[in-house]
């Protein structure tokens, strides 16, 4: 479904993507972690070319995302994500949020649009906030419509770019929930995130990367009780300790 | 990937690339512009090199004597606006709205036109164009100075005195440090703005830049040359403020 | 303080208001649409266009407005009246740019991210995202600048045109009334600030839904 071949990106003298290769399978959620810095929200936003990449390959559902696709709206549309600060849109109400790339990109009829977006906002909880502006929710609730908005494209792929981290521990609990049942409905996700619950619950794979490169890529189970790599051990003690 | 052959597109996306073809273009515009002025005869304008650099440096003092004593009286009106008891307060506030709210042009007329009426003296033009730009400074800079005190979020003074510190500590040591970082930028813009502002007296007849111009092309007629001496003197001497400003304090590279 | 001078001049300050506001209004409308055109050209991803934006702005900022005006009317030669408002218009679309382009970045940042990765493109994200949240926040910088135009606009006497500052200098060297005539002119520019701030408050209600 999504795979990296030989993917090279720099910040100036950082040297961010280092040789990046690795595949996700339809179907697969797959989280990411690693020390702030070391690339895993770079490389989550390369798959929808948000960062373009220095040299390698990027492929979506077969589909080169990377530079030779001149019309990357039409695979973005096909890819949600979710953002860390939810980005939401503060002049329009959630109902209208929800269905503002449906109806401009898709060219549903405002109709078809809201019938989706409400259904999804039940789905994640709170079909009474349609109404409501964005400043008016809590940051679980923003986050949940931020999820809602990027499902009203019927996406085959959604990201998660820490979608947690901005959020006060009681909140983080709902949006993980909405996560979970997302996963269990088979979507492929890739999660950047450092909520090893989640990870030990849902994730097919766990991916630890560190200074740009991926230096660990095993299950669950595997990666939590026999990492490999030392900085992988040190990352795990210190987050897990934590837990 | 050594072997690969030089992806050409992607080449010419890369920022360092960019720059470089921005800076070649931007050469060439140079150059295409320094024939334009090389072709343009100067003889005439050439002996008056002297009288017109003069000009350039009364500009240049106007400025930075209007800057300084702008800058002495604009402190205790930013911290009358900011920290001053009632009454005074406002009544800091009503002088620089009215001041900022009055044309500049203006004020140099009334300081130059209406004083000796007021006061039975007569104020020669360059004592009326100093007085007038170091009133325009004066209230520019308050609002800066405000702008940069009400910039420092309150939870620094309330840290501050949560350790015991006292009122005036607290604004020595952790307001004003932090204030005076934030307004450079604003300070950089009002000392642009002023130095152009100092084209103005050229209306009450003071010999600065602008004047000097006008006053040699009335006597050799060369429009184009001066005009161009004119615009480039203005340019490099505000370009020069900014880059000054820039060159000691790192922090606004950083910012860049 | 011989205040009925005003009374005997009305007609002339009558005329130098109207002038000075038609004059103000026009290089209101000029300078906004030009500078809001090179501000949205400037926040744009485009690196050349961004450069040559800001070479825009760079270069008239440094200039100031007695020289941009002087360029129209003694260089090029042209009527005073036309010379006065390019002058004018360039003068402030570069600030108008300025302030257009910051409020578009600073909409811009998560949610340019937030608008592409649902599939939108970037004119569409422009305008449907960007575009209704940097007009409420460019409103109030922009009240600055059009009271800026108006202060700007008494430059102009210096090319004889009959605004405001002229009539005001006529009436000082006629009668040697210039501090009631001085006072008068700066109540009149006052009035006409508070005109366009009151307008642009108006405005930013209208179109401030939150």
């Amino acid at each position: 479904m999504i795979g990296f071949k030989n993917v090279h990106k720099h910040f100036g003298a950082l040297h961010v993507l280092n040789d990046v290769s690795f595949r996700v399978e339809p179907g697969e959620v797959v989280v990411i972690c690693g020390p702030s810095g070391s690339g895993k929200s770079t490389l989550l936003r390369c798959i929808n070319r948000l960062e373009r990449i220095d040299s390698g390959e990027i492929t979506v559902d077969g589909i080169r995302v990377d530079d030779a696709t001149p019309d990357i709206a039409k695979v973005r549309a096909e890819i949600g994500m979710v953002f860390q600060q939810f980005n939401l849109y503060p002049h329009l109400r959630v109902l209208e949020n929800l269905i503002l790339a449906p109806v401009k990109v898709r060219g549903l009829s405002r109709e078809q649009a809201s019938g989706i977006a409400r259904a999804l906002l039940a789905k994640v909880g709170i079909p009474e906030k349609e109404t409501s502006y964005p400043s008016q929710l809590s940051g679980g609730q923003q986050q949940r419509v931020a999820i809602a908005r990027a499902l009203a494209m019927q996406p085959k792929i959604m990201l998660f770019d820490e979608p947690t981290s901005a959020l006060d521990p009681e909140m983080i609990r709902e949006v993980l929930e909405v996560m979970v049942q997302l996963a269990k409905e088979g979507m492929t996700m890739v999660v950047v995130t450092h909520e090893m619950g989640f990870a030990r619950r849902v994730a097919h794979r766990v991916v630890f990367m560190d200074q740009g490169r991926i230096v660990e890529d095993a299950a669950p189970e595997a990666f939590f009780t026999q990492a490999k790599d030392p900085r992988a051990q040190v990352f795990l003690s210190k987050i897990l300790t934590h837990i | 990937m050594t072997d690969q052959p030089v992806d050409l597109r992607r080449a010419m996306r890369s920022p360092r690339v960019k720059l470089l073809i921005w800076r070649i273009g931007c050469g060439v515009v140079l150059m295409l512009a320094l024939r334009a002025v090389l072709d343009l005869d100067w003889t005439s304008v050439a002996p008056s090199w002297l009288f017109l650099l003069t000009g350039l440096g009364r500009s240049w003092l106007l400025a930075i004597v209007a800057i300084t004593a702008g800058g002495l009286a604009a402190a205790p009106l930013a911290l009358a606006r900011v920290y001053g008891p009632p009454g005074i307060r406002q009544a800091a506030t009503a002088l620089i709205e009215c001041v900022r709210a009055t044309p500049e042009l203006m004020i140099v007329f009334w300081v130059y036109f209406t004083l000796p009426i007021v006061t039975g003296n007569q104020v020669t033009s360059w004592n009326a164009a100093l007085g007038s730009l170091s009133v325009i400074a004066a209230v520019y800079l308050a609002e800066v100075f405000r702008a940069g005190l009400y910039s420092v979020p309150r939870g620094q003074s309330e840290a501050s005195a949560a350790t015991g510190m006292s009122g005036f500590s607290t604004f020595l040591y952790v307001i004003l440090p932090q204030a005076v970082r934030n307004m450079v930028p604003a300070l950089i813009a009002q000392l642009v703005g002023l130095f152009k502002t100092t084209s103005l007296v050229y209306a009450i007849g003071v010999m600065e830049f602008f004047r000097s111009i006008t006053v040699t092309n009335n006597a050799v007629f060369a429009p184009y040359q001066l005009y161009l001496v004119l615009a480039l003197g203005y340019f490099l001497s505000c370009f020069a403020i900014t880059r000054i400003v820039r060159w000691y304090d790192p922090k606004y590279q950083l910012l860049e | 303080m011989d205040w009925h001078i005003l009374w005997q001049y009305r007609a002339a300050l009558w005329d130098g208001l109207v002038t000075t506001v038609w004059l103000s209004a026009l290089a209101i409308v000029g300078s906004t649409a030009v500078g809001v055109l090179v501000g949205c050209l400037g926040a744009t991803p485009s690196f050349y266009l961004r450069r040559l934006t800001a070479a825009y702005t760079e270069l008239l900022r440094n200039l100031p407005l007695l020289v941009k005006v002087f360029f129209f009317y003694f260089v090029l030669s042209m009527p005073t009246i036309p010379a006065a408002l390019l002058g004018l218009v360039l003068h402030q679309s570069a600030y108008i740019a300025d302030v257009t382009g910051a409020g578009i970045r600073s909409v811009a940042r998560g949610q340019l991210d937030a608008g592409l990765a649902l599939g939108h493109g970037y004119w569409q994200v422009f305008r449907y995202v960007i575009l209704p949240q940097a007009v409420r926040i460019v409103i109030p910088p922009m009240t600055t600048q059009y009271v800026a135009v108006i202060k700007n606009s008494s430059i102009v006497a210096l090319i004889a045109v009959q605004d405001l500052t002229y009539q005001t200098q006529q009436i000082n060297v006629e009668t040697f009334r210039g501090f009631e005539a001085a006072t008068a002119a700066t109540v009149l520019y006052v009035i006409v600030a508070l005109g366009i701030i009151g307008s642009m408050t108006l405005l930013q209600r209208r179109v401030g839904v939150r």
